[in-house]
């Protein structure tokens, strides 16, 4: 049996996180009762589904590769408290490494180890968005334009600066933290303790894409919101920028709902 | 304390001489009217390709089915009236087993071909066999990745499917504590699960 990964694996996993748009969909479910390693990951991530009491219904997860709305994943939602209550109102969204696609790889500990993660495994973000009263929620793949989103981080890899910042399809920027509101100013990153920490304010941008990729960088020396939006249009197009050496860039993509 | 819970939710039958179906925008293949179809009628034709077929392939003629509602009129139009949630099950059941044929009948042509997929156990033994298998694997990883600090929220969230509120209540943990845990719980879950061989 051969032992190179079927291409289309990654169509699977896009598939269960709803980021296949219908004509991929198609492809792939042609391609999936002929391909025994296909079908065994689609039935892997059935079962991560069924474990996973935050995983939207599969009702939603096939309209999605239909094209059908923007179906709601069936969860419950937890209510918005505001900056001062983010533990209260919680949206867990699926990290990964830098690239589209890529499944699921934040890191592994085995048993007997001392529980410790790698040190990149440790550096991660959550990401919160106001909900209903019904309990927290997962966002999924989408958010709506309108979200106030805040933010709680975990910085086990000993990190002292992290900016956050969401970036469109159109590559216009929008900045999380640190606050950008005067142009005149340059400010940089904000300094961050260890361990998981919640940050306090809830932010809103007027989005205009369908797109936005968040990412939160992790560095031992501050970066400033200008440099870093000069890395992002000298970087190629879909490509993400690099930050210099030790910095940590989780990102996360999302559908932005109108 | 436990809470039971219990509610019936009446699902409409949409029925031609029903008000709320729009017959002629169902072959016209009017959006609005083709997405209330796939949420309403969503469980029966799930069920009845689940009745012939395994969890995946079932999934598959799920789509396939709502597929053709979606981009084709002759099938639309091949629904004359009666109860379109009867209708849509026979079509995803006729389907089902017609997909059931096409790939035992091309596994069974397909001699020595290692990636050929199994089409031929029965519904019955496929889903135990996926319980049994499921069963395992998540044995396997609580007794060699899960740390036993995060044990009483892996089962309190991921198998008894406790609600966060209600899992951090029982456990007596304040609940960011267990969204953390849960967090990072997922993250070697999905990580385990999809990559370990079965």
């Amino acid at each position: 049996m051969s032992a190179e990964r079927c291409l289309m694996t990654a169509r699977v996993d896009r598939h269960f996180s709803r980021t296949l748009d219908p004509a991929d969909e198609r492809a792939m479910r042609e391609h999936l009762p002929t391909c025994a390693q296909c079908r065994a990951r689609y039935e892997k991530q059935l079962l991560l589904e069924r474990l996973d009491p935050d995983a939207a219904a599969p009702e939603a997860r096939i309209a999605s590769g239909l094209g059908i709305g923007r179906a709601r994943p069936m969860l419950r939602a937890a209510p918005f408290m505001g900056a001062l209550a983010l533990a209260a109102a919680i949206a867990f969204l699926v990290l990964r490494p830098a690239g589209p696609g890529s499944p699921l790889d934040t890191g592994f500990t085995a048993r007997g180890g001392g529980g410790a993660s790698t040190s990149e495994d440790a550096a991660y973000v959550i990401v919160l968005r106001g909900a209903t009263d019904a309990g927290p929620t997962r966002a999924g793949a989408s958010i709506h334009r309108n979200d106030e989103l805040t933010f709680s981080y975990g910085n086990g890899a000993g990190k002292r600066y992290l900016i956050i910042y969401g970036v469109d399809e159109h590559r216009h920027v929008f900045w999380y933290y640190p606050a950008w509101s005067d142009p005149k100013e340059d400010p940089h990153s904000i300094a961050i303790a260890p361990g998981a920490q919640s940050l306090p304010d809830a932010v809103k941008h007027d989005l205009d894409g369908k797109q936005l990729e968040i990412h939160a960088v992790f560095t031992d020396s501050p970066l400033t919101v200008k440099s870093v939006e000069s890395l992002i249009s000298s970087a190629p197009i879909g490509k993400t920028p690099t930050f210099g050496p030790g910095s940590i860039d989780r990102t996360i993509r999302f559908e932005v709902d109108p | 304390m436990h809470l039971a819970l219990a509610s019936t939710v009446a699902v409409p039958h949409l029925h031609p001489t029903d008000e709320a179906f729009d017959l002629e925008g169902f072959h016209a293949g009017d959006r609005g009217t083709l997405e209330r179809v796939y949420r309403e009628h969503y469980t029966k034709v799930a069920r009845a390709a689940a009745s012939v077929l395994a969890p995946a392939d079932a999934e598959t003629v799920t789509h396939e089915v709502f597929h053709r509602l979606l981009s084709s009129a002759k099938m639309r139009e091949s629904f004359k009236g009666g109860e379109l949630g009867a209708w849509l099950a026979r079509v995803a059941k006729n389907q089902a087993l017609d997909f059931r044929r096409r790939y035992a009948r091309e596994t069974s042509l397909e001699e020595g071909v290692a990636d050929a997929p199994d089409m031929t156990t029965t519904t019955t033994e496929s889903a135990q066999g996926d319980s049994l298998s499921a069963a395992m694997i998540v044995e396997r990883f609580r007794k060699t990745v899960l740390p036993p600090k995060w044990g009483a929220v892996f089962e309190a969230r991921f198998l008894k499917q406790l609600g966060q509120r209600e899992a951090a209540i029982a456990l007596g943990m304040h609940r960011t504590t267990l969204m953390y845990q849960e967090h990072r719980i997922r993250a070697l879950l999905q990580k385990f699960v999809l990559e370990t061989d079965r």
